[in-house]
């Protein structure tokens, strides 16, 4: 069954049962369908989705959990739509890497948006365990940067 | 040099040094140490004067080199606003010392200051978390005795228009222009009237352009700003592409 099919499959069941929530996993892949909340429908990056996050239609909002990193509870998401970069210039050593040990307030990137460089600081003190963008490409508002754990 | 009477009563207070490395830099540094905005940082000369993402501002003694510190300025998904915000304060300062350059004074998207088609001035704004709050530096370089030749996009000066102001003549001017400008966006909520007044004095709305990205080159027309201050570009098959990032030329200036 494809995931489109499965996401299907338990909306229906989801209508048929009057629950609120329902979460399979199987093969690396979580899925969970909610009634009520209001979720991003994409996992991962991707330069066309709309500024302002989507509103899921009712009843059933769907969110994706491919490892989703939207949900996960060190990510740090996008505040503004712009384009991300790892370093301060381009010929400078990037914030942080994968294994880099952060404080709270540490810079990790940088996103820019209309000559506005704007430097995003770690929220928290930990390591980081994923970069999520791809220097010198465009961000969206809310979307998953980094995971630091 | 000195502040306008008015920007003086409303507590911005002035920090001018004869040389610092970087207006931007020092700005940022102080806000690390705990200082709060607003405060402007003046420098008659800069040793690292830089532009965006690692360029050199060319910064000799005779032009403005100016950053103003603003704390916690607006909410981050709104900081970007403030270059249109800063922009037309930078217009309006140099309408109040040479008023006859007026129709010549054109804004090139997102930030630089044309007159008569060539850069006179140019904004980059530096924001960063810093001593528990947020810090936003809004550099401004304005060409007032001299210009940089040779670069991608002709510059002038005030001087070569016959134009003498000097630096601190045009920051008294500009602490009051950006007073203004600053209270007019209140954080936000004025951001589709600044816009307008962007709009009303924009180089090329209408017209071709060419934008230069990171990685390619787009040719279309210029149709509007949306209302995050994107450049709104149509391109010959028809779409619409938002532009965050880039640099403007119009055609028959472009230089490869």
């Amino acid at each position: 069954m494809s995931e489109q099919d499965l996401i299907r499959e338990l909306a229906k069941l989801l209508d048929e049962t009057g629950l609120g929530e329902i979460e399979v996993e199987r093969e690396g892949l979580r899925v969970r369908v909610a009634r009520h909340s209001v979720t991003n429908v994409v996992a991962g990056g991707g330069s066309h989705v709309p500024a302002i996050p989507a509103v899921a239609p009712a009843p059933a909002a769907i969110a994706l959990d491919e490892i989703d990193p939207a949900k996960h509870p060190g990510v740090v998401t996008s505040p503004m739509v712009g384009t991300a970069y790892r370093a301060a210039e381009p010929s400078a050593k990037p914030f942080v890497d994968v294994g880099s040990v952060v404080k709270a307030g540490d810079p990790l990137l940088i996103v820019e948006a209309m000559k506005t460089m704007n430097q995003i600081p770690s929220p928290r003190a930990g390591k980081v365990a994923q970069i999520l963008f791809e220097d010198g490409h465009p961000v969206e508002y809310g979307e998953p940067l980094m995971i630091i754990e | 040099m000195h502040l306008h009477p008015d920007a003086e009563a409303a507590g911005v207070r002035l920090a001018a040094r004869d040389t610092l490395p970087s207006t931007n830099a020092d700005a940022l540094a102080r806000a690390r140490a705990g200082e709060r905005g607003p405060v402007w940082i003046a420098a008659a000369r800069q040793t690292a004067g830089r532009g965006r993402r690692g360029n050199v501002w060319t910064s000799e003694p005779g032009n403005l080199y100016a950053s103003l510190l603003l704390t916690d300025a607006a909410a981050p998904a709104r900081l970007p606003e403030l270059c249109f915000v800063v922009a037309l304060a930078a217009r309006d300062s140099i309408v109040d010392v040479a008023p006859q350059l007026a129709r010549k004074l054109k804004l090139k998207w997102p930030n630089d200051l044309l007159l008569d088609g060539a850069k006179l001035a140019g904004i980059l704004i530096e924001a960063e978390s810093a001593g528990g709050a947020n810090a936003a530096a809004a550099g401004i370089g304005v060409n007032c005795a001299h210009h940089p030749d040779n670069l991608a996009y002709p510059a002038t000066s005030l001087a070569a228009h016959g134009v003498t102001v000097s630096p601190g003549e045009l920051l008294h001017a500009l602490s009051r222009t950006m007073l203004l400008r600053v209270a007019h966006w209140d954080r936000g909520p004025g951001f589709a009237e600044i816009r307008s007044e962007w709009l009303a004095h924009a180089a090329g709305i209408g017209g071709d352009i060419r934008v230069r990205l990171a990685d390619r080159e787009l040719t279309g027309t210029f149709e509007t700003l949306d209302s995050l201050g994107r450049l709104m570009l149509r391109l010959p098959g028809g779409a619409l592409e938002a532009i965050t990032v880039g640099e403007v030329f119009s055609p028959a200036r472009v230089q490869t």
